[in-house]
């Protein structure tokens, strides 16, 4: 169990899509952790280029009110 | 030819006849920029990650155009900013043109078709995501409920219940491979 690695895929290419989506927040919501800060590539797996324009979608997202910048959970 | 979107949220309590003319007054002022309107309706009534302008809620309008001239396009963009009935807005460019979309869907029709296709390809391609999914749509079921007081009760009522049955096993396995991630 621990020294099993698990191997680590880039989502996108997996399923074969080139253009990350703002206004998809339900995909975007699994590249962040519960506070809303954007995940790592060394956790996500996801390749540096998608990895750019997931991040630039992410953070188009939270401009247009979409995603929290901060998510501490405080209504 | 460069096509663009854009994507601004008016005031949710307005009625739907103001969002109406104000739609039209967006359009009117598009085209002063000699740009192609594509589509121009109503995204739908959602929550905000956080409040803009105090407000909670807000009416997102998408707009997708195939562009005129850049000049007057940052008019246009100024002239948003400045629209007091606009509480935000945001422009980005689209690399492919977007297609033609004759009836405006409407929040609750538009975001379970969105929705399904989604989660069906993850569910086929990969089984440990999916769990991941389902809390969340729970979640914007009940976001839903708080925006639109009426609506068709039986059908959430019966798909909460579903839900709520099959949340508590997906939420455990969502943490072991949470666990296994970290």
């Amino acid at each position: 169990m621990a020294f099993t690695s698990r191997r680590k895929y880039c989502y996108f290419k997996e399923n074969n899509v080139s253009d990350v989506d703002y206004k998809d927040v339900k995909l975007l919501r699994r590249f962040v952790n519960d506070q809303g800060k954007i995940m790592p590539r060394r956790v996500t797996g996801t390749s540096a280029k998608m990895h750019r324009k997931l991040v630039r979608a992410i953070k188009q997202s939270r401009m247009i009110g979409l995603m929290p910048f901060s998510d501490t959970g405080v209504e | 030819m460069r096509y663009y979107e854009t994507l601004y949220i008016v005031n949710p309590n307005f009625e739907d006849k103001r969002v109406e003319t104000i739609i039209s007054e967006v359009g009117v002022e598009l085209q002063k920029t000699n740009s192609k309107t594509i589509n121009h309706h109503v995204w739908g009534k959602k929550r905000l990650a956080y409040p803009i302008q105090k407000q909670k809620y807000g009416t997102f309008i998408l707009m997708q155009y195939a562009g005129g001239e850049t000049g007057s396009m940052a008019e246009f963009d100024t002239w948003l900013k400045l629209n007091t009935s606009v509480l935000r807005h945001l422009t980005t460019r689209l690399e492919v043109e977007p297609p033609k979309i004759d009836a405006p869907v409407f929040e609750k029709t538009e975001e379970k078709a969105t929705e399904k296709p989604t989660l069906e390809t993850e569910e086929t391609v990969e089984t440990k995501e999916a769990p991941e999914e389902a809390p969340e749509s729970s979640e914007d079921e009940s976001i839903d409920d708080d925006v639109q007081e009426v609506v068709a009760e039986e059908k959430e009522t019966s798909e909460e219940t579903v839900e709520t049955e099959e949340a508590p096993e997906e939420v455990t396995e969502s943490d072991d491979t949470e666990k296994e991630t970290e």
